[in-house]
């Protein structure tokens, strides 16, 4: 449970960094196009970190698959209630969400992780 | 192991899953077509309308409008072969060459640049005043506002050889052509030739060598969109995905761990876990179904 809290925690912030950096690069576009000419013509973070532009959205793409999948693995080893972890699951879409989906997930499952450490040990003692 | 997938619940919701799943199916083919079509959609859509006279879209020194971008016309004039220029820095099926643009003097007297096609050097016999068509010629093209001035100091040169510009800007083009000119240019699709003022047509020109046609819709870059493709692969990952959620969940019914449980625990069914199923959520105030 440990582990999964950790691969959960690394991925939220991750995805949540490459979602500012797409907000940034779409923000940037809109600065940046000219009127009359479609948003995503405009060169956007391309401007500021060459090529960007391109790699931004497909790191951004791949992290929220992986981290949906970490937020379920996460979800089917401490079973938190199914609705908000649906919502964890979509803050992931939402800028800066996935930082207070990431709080509140740790602050769900931190006591879980020292009620099995102490159920260890409990279960430990009789042998 | 089937018993429990038959079980109402899981059929319920082995229905929603492949809903979704068919959903996250439909749009990963969705940026599957997108990467591998990636010409603008709203310019094709623009440039499949039926064709008007170009007198009523724009004129002379009208302010070129949104609505008449990308726009088929039909503009009705005769070449002005000895005022054709070449653009060079084109790129055409991959391969860089020059547009042929040609001014077509219109019946009020303006004229408007055509690009009558792409030619792969300046000296291909397509692109010579001699293989321009002769008489009145009626082009259907799309019409395209006409491009920005290139980015250069003042004083500063092209470095072009005579009769070649760099973009096809009205700016430049009236100070080398002696007409009123429109502020945007054609690119022809395809022509024929108009009657002459006395009725008659002539034959329709015989292109001895025509330049390459220069298509209607922007040739996109050619290759497979790589953010659509990823996008395409991570839809139809997350619907494999719902399908593999909702076996995980009949297998741990199956098991019996499914009231929550830590499945891959050493501990086996920690005590103080069975005795509480919920006990993170007991501090919020609104708990929602759990399944």
């Amino acid at each position: 449970m440990k582990a999964a809290l950790t691969r959960y925690r690394v991925l939220a912030w991750a995805t949540g960094v490459f979602l500012l950096l797409l907000t940034l690069h779409v923000v940037l576009q809109a600065v940046q196009k000219e009127p009359g000419q479609p948003l995503f013509e405009a060169e956007g973070i391309g401007a500021v970190l060459p090529g960007a532009g391109a790699w931004v959205p497909i790191v951004h793409g791949w992290l929220y698959l992986v981290y949906v999948i970490v937020s379920v693995d996460l979800w089917f080893r401490t079973r938190l209630n199914f609705p908000r972890m649906v919502g964890v699951a979509l803050a992931g879409t939402i800028p800066f969400m996935s930082f207070v989906a990431e709080r509140w997930v740790r602050h769900q499952v931190e006591p879980m992780l020292g009620r099995e450490r102490t159920a260890a040990g409990t279960a430990a003692q009789p042998q | 192991m089937l018993r429990t997938a038959l079980k109402p619940r899981w059929l319920a919701l082995l229905v929603v899953v492949l809903v979704a799943a068919a959903g996250m199916a439909r749009l990963g083919q969705w940026q599957w077509d997108r990467a591998h079509d990636n010409a603008d959609e709203n310019v094709v859509a623009r440039t499949t309308q039926p064709p008007v006279p170009i007198g009523a879209v724009i004129k002379a020194r009208q302010t070129f409008t949104g609505a008449a971008a990308d726009r088929p016309v039909v503009a009705v004039g005769t070449y002005s072969a000895a005022d054709q220029l070449l653009v060079p820095e084109r790129r055409l099926s991959g391969r860089t060459g020059l547009w042929v643009l040609t001014p077509l003097v219109l019946e009020d007297g303006s004229a408007v640049g055509v690009v009558r096609g792409w030619v792969p050097d300046a000296a291909d016999p397509a692109a010579a005043a001699a293989a321009v068509p002769t008489g009145p010629v009626a082009v259907r093209g799309v019409l395209r506002p006409a491009e920005p001035p290139p980015d250069r100091a003042p004083g500063e040169s092209s470095g072009l050889p005579a009769g070649q510009v760099e973009r096809v800007d009205v700016t430049e083009l009236i100070g080398l052509w002696r007409w009123p000119l429109l502020t945007g240019y054609l690119v022809l699709t395809d022509y024929t030739a108009a009657a002459t003022a006395d009725g008659t047509t002539t034959a329709v020109p015989v292109a001895a060598a025509s330049p390459a046609r220069v298509p209607a819709v922007p040739e996109g870059t050619g290759g497979i969109d790589l953010r659509n493709l990823s996008y395409a692969g991570q839809w139809f990952l997350f619907a494999g995905f719902g399908i593999f959620m909702w076996w995980r969940l009949v297998r741990d019914d199956h098991l019996g761990v499914l009231p929550p449980a830590p499945d891959d625990d050493p501990a086996p069914a920690a005590p103080a876990d069975a005795a509480d199923p919920h006990p993170a959520d007991e501090t919020t105030p609104h708990e929602g179904a759990t399944l």
